[in-house]
């Protein structure tokens, strides 16, 4: 396992080093990767000393104060928004699950949408009211999901997805009508519709940076048990997993994750579908290899979709939203159909 | 647990003691007041109709669930005192279904049985991998070990459930129905691998069997239950008896003994039209 953990780990961060290069390299100014690891490196306390600089000036302004706060912001969502779906099918046991397609994100972003529309968005606590309430419109989003699909003590799949597709579009509506009402704040509004990571700034990324690393310490210490509970919540009780509070604590995570990535960047769907979904084809079922990886391929699936969603047709941006569901509403189909066959077999 | 402990000095003393326990789900009694010793070493087998309360009595002892009424007490402490990884390093289950088709390698199955022994980080103080190792190869899994769970056949998979048992190393095992799944071959098979188990470890087994004529051939003694009621407990000979068995299954057997051991054996009558 550690082993495997090493090799796949070093091929993710090798990855997604690249992908940060070339991708702060792409804009209206190109920039070669060569250049940007200098800007990078030269910012690092003692290994910058060693780094001549021979770049302009301009360059590096528009690396350090623009484009790379972007890229880091697009890592640390993408990687929140995977992880969270990551420990969603594993309480869930179900591969359809996660922060989109259960109603999570659309749940975050009302409560975000209502702060934005009442001009509440620093009040109390300051940049933490955001996430804060984000993050209780997530949680009471995700109890009325589960209580919906909820068949006896099981839930089946079908039943999930289609109570999240429910609250979902049900929940996305209330997100537009206060856009339609708003007069001054409509743009901000829309964003959190569609997703955006566009003129964020670094104050955005340090808000995230917590909820991250608290979330991916939780999710992994609880690898193993989850990978006990794929056989069932009965025989995992007899292992000696406390099966009820695994489930609340790492739904709650999920969501706290989500409610993050979310007041940063607005609903961006099917991240956290995909990545565990080509990871587990990779690297198998364990989920003390697929919590990590995640955040990594996470990251890197985010990084490019940015990249694209900024440059396709700049200056124009593509919603981010719109980027990951061209690519991650076909795949989800594909899952379904697939689900369909394997049935009795839970995880793919 | 050291192996001195389960020795010569504690040979009587009392695995389980179940006091008037008492079960409702809903309206519906499960269970009522069962009252039940049985000492560390025995191998009890419990039998009764469908729906008579065996597989609530063996959640009860598993402590996934709880009695409405009376106690049930483990190893001379009430069950509800253990937190739930202290009870899984004393007692493992085997359920009928055994392991769904998941796609873990056969060893990490295993290795799951050793869970209540690890802290937070995974690591446990015992060598837990010579542990699964040991466990795989008395099971013949030795060869098997990195093929998924869902490319084996249902009686190398339940061979796997009880390895996972096996590596919990429990001192009290449950048995919920365990060869339902299974043909003859390997019913007898699993029978056999669990009596060699227990001849070496001296653990405690309580089975919930239907085949009365495996329960008699392997257990020690015999509980039967009758719509949530005990209504005997003796040895398979003072036990099956025609008439006991025609007062707790309704149906009329003709009893013969075994030719190689003599221990009772049940053969079913057709009704007479």
């Amino acid at each position: 396992m550690s082993k495997k953990l090493a090799v796949y780990g070093t091929a993710g961060i090798v990855l997604l080093v690249l992908t940060v290069l070339i991708c702060t390299g792409i804009g209206s100014v190109a920039l070669p990767v060569r250049d940007i690891a200098g800007i990078l490196l030269h910012r690092i306390p003692w290994l910058g000393d060693w780094i001549v600089p021979d770049w302009n000036t301009a360059a590096e302004q528009i690396i350090w104060k623009v484009r790379f706060p972007r890229v880091l912001l697009a890592v640390l969502v993408g990687a929140s928004l995977a992880i969270a779906g990551t420990g969603f099918q594993g309480v869930l046991r179900n591969p359809l699950a996660d922060p989109f397609t259960l109603g999570v994100s659309s749940g975050a972003s009302v409560g975000a949408a209502f702060l934005i529309f009442f001009g509440l968005q620093y009040a109390l606590i300051g940049i933490w009211t955001l996430p804060l309430v984000a993050f209780l419109t997530g949680v009471i989003t995700l109890w009325f999901v589960l209580t919906l699909a909820r068949e006896g003590r099981k839930i089946p799949t079908h039943s999930l997805i289609l109570a999240g597709v429910v609250m979902q579009s049900f929940l996305g509506a209330v997100v537009s009508f206060l856009s339609t009402m708003s007069k001054q704040t409509i743009n901000e509004i829309i964003y959190w519709t569609m997703g955006s990571l566009a003129l964020r700034g670094w104050s955005y990324t340090a808000i995230l940076f917590p909820y991250f690393v608290l979330g991916l310490i939780f999710l992994w210490s609880r690898a193993r048990s989850l990978n006990v509970l794929a056989l069932g919540e009965r025989q995992a009780a007899h292992i000696g997993v406390k099966v009820d509070g695994l489930k609340l604590s790492v739904l709650a995570v999920g969501t706290l994750l989500t409610a993050g990535a979310v007041s940063v960047s607005g609903v961006i769907g099917f991240v956290g579908l995909v990545i565990p979904h080509i990871l587990r084809l990779i690297v198998g079922p364990d989920y003390r290899l697929l919590v990590p990886l995640s955040a990594i391929g996470g990251a890197i699936f985010m990084v490019w979709a940015d990249t694209i969603a900024r440059s396709l047709l700049a200056p124009t941006e593509i919603p981010l939203g719109v980027v990951t569901a061209f690519v991650g509403a076909p795949f989800f189909a594909y899952l379904l159909h697939r689900n369909k066959k394997l049935r009795k077999g839970m995880m793919p | 647990m050291s192996t001195f402990m389960k020795t010569d000095l504690t040979k009587s003393r009392p695995m389980i003691e179940v006091k008037e326990a008492g079960k409702m789900y809903g309206n519906h009694r499960a269970l009522h007041a069962v009252d039940w010793q049985v000492t560390e070493g025995e191998w009890w087998g419990v039998v009764g109709p469908n729906g008579s309360g065996k597989s609530t009595l063996l959640q009860l002892l598993a402590g996934t669930e709880h009695p409405n009424d009376g106690s049930i007490q483990i190893d001379g402490r009430d069950i509800s005192s253990y937190t739930r990884k202290d009870l899984s390093r004393m007692i493992a289950v085997l359920q009928q279904d055994g392991l769904p088709a998941i796609s873990y390698p056969v060893r990490e199955v295993v290795e799951m049985g050793r869970y209540p022994y690890q802290n937070w980080l995974g690591k446990e103080p015992s060598d837990g991998a010579a542990v699964v190792d040991k466990v795989l190869e008395e099971l013949g899994l030795s060869d098997l070990a990195e093929r998924p769970l869902d490319a084996l056949s249902g009686g190398q998979r339940q061979r796997v459930a009880l390895a996972k048992v096996m590596a919990q190393e429990p001192r009290l095992l449950l048995l919920d129905e365990p060869t339902t799944f299974l043909d003859i071959k390997y019913q007898l098979q699993f029978m056999e691998l669990l009596s060699a188990w227990r001849q070496k470890n001296h653990i405690t087994i309580v089975a919930v069997l239907h085949d009365l004529n495996l329960a008699a051939q392997f257990c020690d003694h015999i509980l039967a239950l009758r719509d949530g009621t005990c209504v005997g407990s003796g040895t398979p000979h003072s036990l099956m008896t025609e008439e006991n068995i025609r007062e707790i299954f309704r149906v009329s057997p003709a009893m013969v003994n075994h030719p190689d051991n003599g221990l009772p054996q049940l053969l079913l009558r057709r009704e007479k039209k």
